[in-house]
């Protein structure tokens, strides 16, 4: 009995320690090595065609898509411009404009955006985002702007609640 | 005398109301509402104009049709007028093109076009 209980206690240590970690960089070998996993294994819609043409109404269509909520960790320009935590998660918000992430096909950049990227901080936007959106928006990462020629989110404005609220009323 | 003039009056009548009607379009009222459409599906004859109204219930919304040149923001309140006149038969989807909420990616519509 003390036997099996000694086991628990040592197995229920071990996964706080694991779920208690801080945040930590992953070195180069780490990063690499991710990258081709998820490239070559387990990001699917590599077989997808973006059915989506690949016109200035679609790319604007995309830009203003990725505005709802993608801007609030990948900037506005999809270069982290702006996002104050962009480097310090584990692993760092990628530029969508890097080689890595440009290394993606259309379909698998959608299928991210639709099932998100476990364990990173990449959300799933199925149903917050319709197909055709999700779509568009792969469009507009592949014509990202130069980066910083956007500006920054409004998020990080520092006045999320108007400029009259620094008596704690704020504004409405 | 009098009945040739109550007669043209009749006539003169006539016929305004029907330049009236022609002119016209049939009003479909569409409210938006998080997250559907209602209704969400309508159908259209080819060649003939509509007028869509419409009104977002709660917050502000948007109908994107681009096969039918749609693109309009409904704002609470006060509703949004769109003409359209189709010019091709066929099944074209629209969706809510200002985000929404959590449910905004399902918030579809459909619109059917129809020979006459």
């Amino acid at each position: 009995m003390r036997s099996v209980l000694a086991g628990a206690l040592c197995g229920l240590v071990c996964c706080s320690s694991l779920t208690a970690c801080g945040v930590k960089q992953p070195g180069r070998v780490e990063t690499g090595t991710v990258y081709w996993v998820k490239r070559n294994v387990t990001i699917g819609g590599r077989s997808q065609t973006n059915p989506v043409a690949a016109t200035d109404a679609n790319i604007g269509a995309g830009k203003n898509a990725f505005g709802y909520y993608c801007v609030a960790c990948h900037g506005r320009d999809g270069q982290n411009t702006g996002v104050p935590f962009a480097g310090a998660m584990g692993p760092p918000i990628p530029s969508l404009a890097s080689a890595d992430v440009q290394a993606y096909r259309d379909g698998q950049l959608k299928w991210i955006i639709e099932h998100g990227v476990y364990p990173s901080g990449m959300p799933a936007s199925k149903g917050l985002l319709s197909d055709q959106e999700m779509w568009q928006i792969v469009r507009y990462l592949r014509a990202l702007p130069r980066a910083g020629s956007l500006g920054e989110p409004r998020a990080y404005s520092g006045d999320e609640f108007g400029s009259a609220s620094t008596d704690g009323q704020g504004q409405n | 005398m009098k009945s040739l003039l109550r007669c043209s009056l009749i006539i003169f009548s006539l016929c305004a109301a029907s330049i009236h009607a022609q002119d016209s379009p049939k009003v479909i009222e569409i409210h938006a509402k998080r997250f559907s459409f209602t209704p969400s599906e309508i159908t259209l004859v080819k060649g003939e104009t509509v007028t869509l109204d419409l009104i977002a219930d709660d917050t502000v919304h948007g109908l994107s049709i681009p096969e039918l040149n749609v693109n309009a923001t409904i704002n609470k309140g006060k509703a949004t007028r769109v003409e359209v006149t189709p010019t091709q038969t066929g099944t074209f989807n629209g969706q809510c093109n200002h985000f929404c909420g959590v449910g905004h990616g399902s918030m579809l519509f459909k619109v059917t076009v129809k020979d006459k």
